[in-house]
């Protein structure tokens, strides 16, 4: 078992109905597991919405990556073995599930204001597929931070 | 055992990557294992928070060394030595570039979290772990705490 903590701040608001974060497990045989998920506004003007936790089938294109390495570790002994990746901006978006594993509403404009999901029983992301905070279809997800905590 | 130990930051310049606070293991071979980190606004500015590691302890402005009297049990002084360092900083920590958790609060007096962590955070000997402003935004003078095990 190797724990990571990921952090971010995204750089643009989310398109309409599409993905904030998505953290992508890349590996072909490896499943993560992911412990905690969280973000909070970043005290841009956008409107109230909700927020939903979302499984992917595809990575998409992404114009941001985090790729942990070993001061993401919180023992700082290892890079992440599985390779997994944090995306936050994208030309083509990665493919949601319809499934909502969880969801909030966010008020707009309130810095600070958001979640941090705790899973005492963590969510598994198969090889070649994604987990990741997404907009509501009605509207757009202002620029926030976001949080994981992944164990592969 | 475990310790809690907390401070008042001084406002941090407005650069980037700038440490607040910072938690240092002077230790050669034990490792400091922190369980909790909890900040709130003592002034009316908005906060952009992230936790990284530092490689170099800097030179803080004013420390809190642990005593027995932070060991929750009163029961010894920490094995590590671990100190607390508070903005402002006269020699910055070096400051990793990964970024372990990222936050923001408002402008609000009392505007605070608690980070509680499942498995804690280790610091490995001869380094640190440090409260930031990730952005080029003043964070504004706060108390802080850490809770750790050594």
């Amino acid at each position: 078992m190797s724990l990571h903590r990921v952090g971010g701040r995204t750089t643009a608001n989310s398109a309409t109905g599409g993905p904030v974060f998505h953290i992508f497990n890349t590996h072909a045989t490896a499943i993560l597991r992911v412990h905690e998920a969280g973000l909070c506004q970043a005290g841009n003007a956008t409107l109230a919405i909700r927020a939903m936790v979302v499984r992917t089938t595809g990575r998409g294109t992404p114009l941001a990556t985090i790729t942990p390495d070993i001061d993401h570790s919180i023992e700082r002994d290892d890079a992440a073995g599985s390779g997994f990746v944090v995306d936050y901006t994208w030309s083509a978006v990665p493919g949601m599930d319809a499934s909502v594993l969880a969801q909030i509403w966010i008020p707009d404009t309130l810095s600070g204001a958001g979640v941090i999901y705790v899973f005492p029983v963590p969510i598994e992301v198969p090889p070649g597929t994604g987990l990741c905070f997404r907009s509501d279809i009605a509207g757009t997800i202002g620029i926030c931070d976001f949080t994981l905590l992944v164990e592969d | 055992m475990r310790y809690s130990v907390a401070g008042r930051t001084a406002a941090t310049a407005a650069t980037a990557r700038t440490v607040a606070a910072h938690l240092w293991n002077p230790d050669t071979t034990d490792r400091v294992n922190v369980n909790e980190i909890h900040i709130v606004s003592t002034t009316a500015g908005l906060s952009n928070l992230c936790i990284a590691r530092t490689t170099t302890i800097g030179t803080a402005g004013s420390t809190v060394t642990p005593d027995l009297d932070n060991a929750h049990n009163r029961g010894k002084v920490p094995n590590s030595a671990a100190v607390l360092g508070l903005a402002l900083f006269s020699v910055m920590p070096t400051v990793d570039g990964s970024d372990l958790l990222r936050w923001n609060l408002p402008a609000v007096i009392g505007a605070g979290l608690m980070w509680v962590f499942s498995e804690p955070i280790e610091i490995p000997p001869g380094t640190g772990l440090a409260i930031i402003t990730p952005v080029a935004v003043i964070l504004p003078a706060s108390d802080v705490t850490y809770s750790f095990t050594d």
